[in-house]
């Protein structure tokens, strides 16, 4: 999890809705991370946040896949410039 | 490989990620060659079929659970990794699979290809739905695809039948080389994985395979790994910690290889159009049906409209079948000498056996929306929607699928919980699942309801129908927040979904399911209830009367039924229940529906039902000994609520013992939910007459 003073580097649950970003690493605790990441959540993989609530869609690949906001946190990011 | 069965000449897999039309493909080979049953020792349901190749040649084709990796999250995925790795006895390890992958989802659907070649397994990708991609804008150059990929590409339209000579041909092709290991992964990775895969004792071809998905499993996931000794397991938590101690993490560096390679087959064959990142239709539909607000409108909406189709239009061929069950045991009775075989014939088989056929029209209504939810993408939707409101009670988005199905009957619900990936939150979900109304469960309402209040107006009736649907829903949601807390205890669990594009439904594939599940539901609960039936009659039948002038009430209380009744009175007379109705409780213990039939043969009403006003008559007209009516509202109402929370369902608890491989939860759940409504309907009875109600 990130202090939230961290602007540069962000997790996915923080980021603006409709933003481009890039993930950065994935924190390895909990099994949903290692399907997050074979999903297609890898390193350096670019995903844009399509919606955000009680849960998460982002787009990836074209696909959309739901994830929850406690998932989010663990999903370090950075926002590619437009 | 080809040896099970002597006619076959090669044992076809076809596998690929959920959602990506495996299904559609599986059935337009097989057409209705095909065999459904279990894989033994899981509960996981396994298709076969029979297709042939382009010379005629007989295949076996195995229709896989869908999976998004070989590195398991639920017992469906295991089941397609077992049979790759050639784990799973009575299975033979395939000669080919067929790899179908969505090609409007590529990169996406390749990572499961690319664990597929590390098998050493000939491959055959069906590139299917390339009709959507180009619609997309995204070109796939076929050529360097395969030339990326080592294996034979076909493009296909599954819901077209487009391809499928050219598939047929491709797996016919003989010899299929074995594929090329492609994912290069780091060299010290490499290097552990070789050395674990010398130590495994399983099939040199797999060796590499096995080694890398033990490699990359949890601590927690490789101490509940039961095929292998702990000398392996010692042997893979050295290798992760070398691993980790230089600077490879061994759980994310062959995901990260497995996308690099992905990423260089993607930039040689596939040519996006920009269309990724556009607003697409799914995306305002999105927009719509996962709103906050509207999403509740419109999931409320399809589900009202499902539940009026199952209860409104199931109606006319409920009455068919009901017509042609009376006709049949009219028949009977005209053709068979009357005594012990007629009554057996009439009122037990015909009369059980067509109680439970009855309900067939309103399961395959069922199967018909749940089709057209799941083929349209929209029961993802229903999931994310419900999330918020499972995660409150510690369960994940994916129980509510099941939930609803159990809303019709709990078998198919509780067969539904194998896509719920962890084991307690799958339990919870079995264990509250038959507290949902099902269709079995109407007859006792319509029945009660009518004589609670024999002149309400329908909307009235309606309402309290509603009730008592409602008092299942949160009797379910309470339990399931109380096995969390205690005896399932476990984290709620984090979303994550995949949320398919909204496409049109294969109305083909929903028939085809339609009629699986009716056979399957026809085959299952009729075998289980025309034994019931038949011991049900003989409980309420014998030992006969000594004198032949016996009334049919004193015959029945002769019976050992009627003695079980009695038997139980002390315990249900404090829910202002008498020993006739504890017959009906005895009778109905294996299926609730038969209660009104039961009733039927206490009260001696011929071919009794829902809708019998002779019946209701008798039952109005009861009396206890100092005057007083029997079936007072609050009895009525209370009866409800017992079989609103009562399990009663003998089917059920056949299917909850298969599903968790165990005596102990169907007997807890009989236990409980036995338990819970004892309570519930003595709360109602004593509660009502403290508060001055009848």
């Amino acid at each position: 999890m990130l202090p939230k003073s961290s602007t540069a580097i962000l997790t996915l649950a923080r980021a603006k809705c409709g933003e481009r970003l890039r993930v950065l690493s994935i924190c390895p605790d909990c099994p949903e991370c290692v399907r997050l990441r074979e999903l297609g959540f890898y390193d350096r993989a670019e995903v844009r946040k399509v919606s955000d609530g009680a849960a998460i869609i982002c787009s990836l690949f074209g696909m959309r896949v739901a994830i929850g906001r406690d998932l989010g946190e663990h999903v370090r990011v950075e926002r590619i410039a437009a | 490989m080809a040896g099970a069965d002597p006619g076959v000449t090669r044992h076809v897999a076809i596998a690929g990620n959920p959602n990506c039309g495996k299904s559609t493909i599986f059935n337009a080979l097989t057409g209705l060659r095909q065999k459904v049953g279990n894989y033994p020792g899981v509960t996981v349901e396994k298709k076969t079929g029979r297709f042939f190749g382009s010379h005629g040649e007989p295949m076996e084709l195995l229709d896989l659970p869908g999976s998004y990796s070989l590195q398991v999250r639920s017992p469906d995925e295991a089941v397609a990794r077992d049979v790759l790795l050639g784990r799973l006895p009575g299975t033979p390890r395939p000669d080919v699979i067929i790899c179908v992958v969505d090609a409007s989802n590529l990169e996406r659907n390749l990572y499961l290809v690319a664990q597929m070649l590390e098998l050493q397994i000939p491959v055959v990708v069906a590139l299917n739905m390339v009709d959507v991609a180009e619609k997309n804008g995204a070109v796939i150059d076929l050529m360097a695809l395969r030339e990326k990929l080592g294996v034979p590409v076909i493009p296909t339209v599954a819901t077209k039948g487009g391809g499928f000579i050219e598939l047929r041909q491709a797996v016919s092709r003989s010899p299929l080389p074995p594929p090329p290991v492609c994912a290069q992964m780091p060299i010290v990775l490499e290097r552990e994985v070789m050395a674990l895969a010398k130590q495994l004792p399983v099939a040199p071809e797999v060796a590499r395979g096995e080694a890398l998905l033990l490699l990359t499993l949890h601590d927690e996931a490789l101490d509940a790994i039961t095929q292998h000794d702990r000398t392996i397991i010692d042997a893979t938590r050295s290798a992760q910690q070398r691993l980790t101690a230089s600077g490879i993490d061994p759980l994310s560096a062959p995901v990260d290889a497995r996308y690099d390679w992905i990423g260089q087959v993607c930039a040689a064959a596939l040519h996006k159009g920009g269309a990724h990142d556009a607003t697409s239709i799914s995306d305002q539909l999105d927009g719509w049906l996962t709103h906050r607000i509207w999403g509740w409108v419109a999931f409320v909406g399809m589900m009202a409209l499902m539940f009026f189709c199952i209860f409104t239009v199931a109606q006319y061929p409920m009455d068919w079948i009901d017509a042609a069950k009376t006709a049949l045991a009219n028949w009977t009775k005209a053709h068979v000498p009357a005594g012990d075989l007629q009554s057996l014939l009439a009122d037990g088989i015909i009369g059980g056996v067509g109680g439970v056929v009855i309900f067939l029209p309103q399961i395959l209504i069922l199967f018909f929306f749940l089709g057209i939810l799941e083929d349209t993408g929209y029961m993802a939707r229903a999931a994310f929607i419900m999330d918020r409101l499972m995660s409150k009670v510690g369960l994940h988005g994916k129980s509510f699928v099941p939930l609803l199905s159990s809303f019709a009957c709990a078998i198919p619900g509780i067969m539904a919980t194998r896509t719920i990936e962890n084991r307690k939150d799958r339990l919870v979900t079995i264990l509250v699942a038959p507290l949902m109304s099902c269709s079995a469960r109407l007859p006792v309402y319509v029945v009660m309801i009518a004589l609670m209040l024999p002149a309400a107006s329908a909307w009235e009736q309606s309402g309290i129908m509603l009730a008592m649907y409602l008092t299942g829903l949160i009797a379910a949601f309470v339990m399931a927040w109380i096995f969390k807390k205690t005896l399932l205890r476990g984290d709620t669990p984090m979303l994550l979904l995949e949320m398919p594009p909204y496409r049109l439904p294969s109305w083909r594939g929903i028939a085809q399911r339609m009629w699986e599940r009716g056979l399957l539901f026809l085959r299952r609960a009729g075998t289980v209830i025309l034994a019931l039936s038949i011991v049900l009659w003989a409980l309420l039948t014998f030992p006969k009367p000594t004198h032949s002038d016996a009334t049919p009430s004193e015959a029945l209380s002769h019976s050992i039924g009627g003695r079980m009744g009695h038997a139980i009175e002390p315990l249900i007379a404090p829910l202002g229940y008498d020993w006739k109705i504890g017959i009906g409780l005895v009778g109905s213990f294996a299926a609730r529906e038969v209660f009104v039939s039961t009733m039927g043969q206490v009260y001696n009403i011929e071919d009794a039902d829902e809708t019998s006003e002779p019946l209701r008559e008798q039952m109005r007209a009861e009396k206890r000994a100092d005057g007083t009516a029997v079936f007072t509202p609050l009895v009525c109402l209370g009866l409800m609520v017992f079989y609103v929370l009562a399990m009663q369902c003998i089917s059920t608890v056949a299917i909850v013992r298969r599903e968790t491989n165990s005596w102990f939860w169907p007997l807890f759940q009989i236990a409980y939910m036995t338990g819970l409504a004892w309570i519930g309907a003595f709360v109602v009875y004593q509660g009502g007459r403290l508060l001055g109600f009848q």
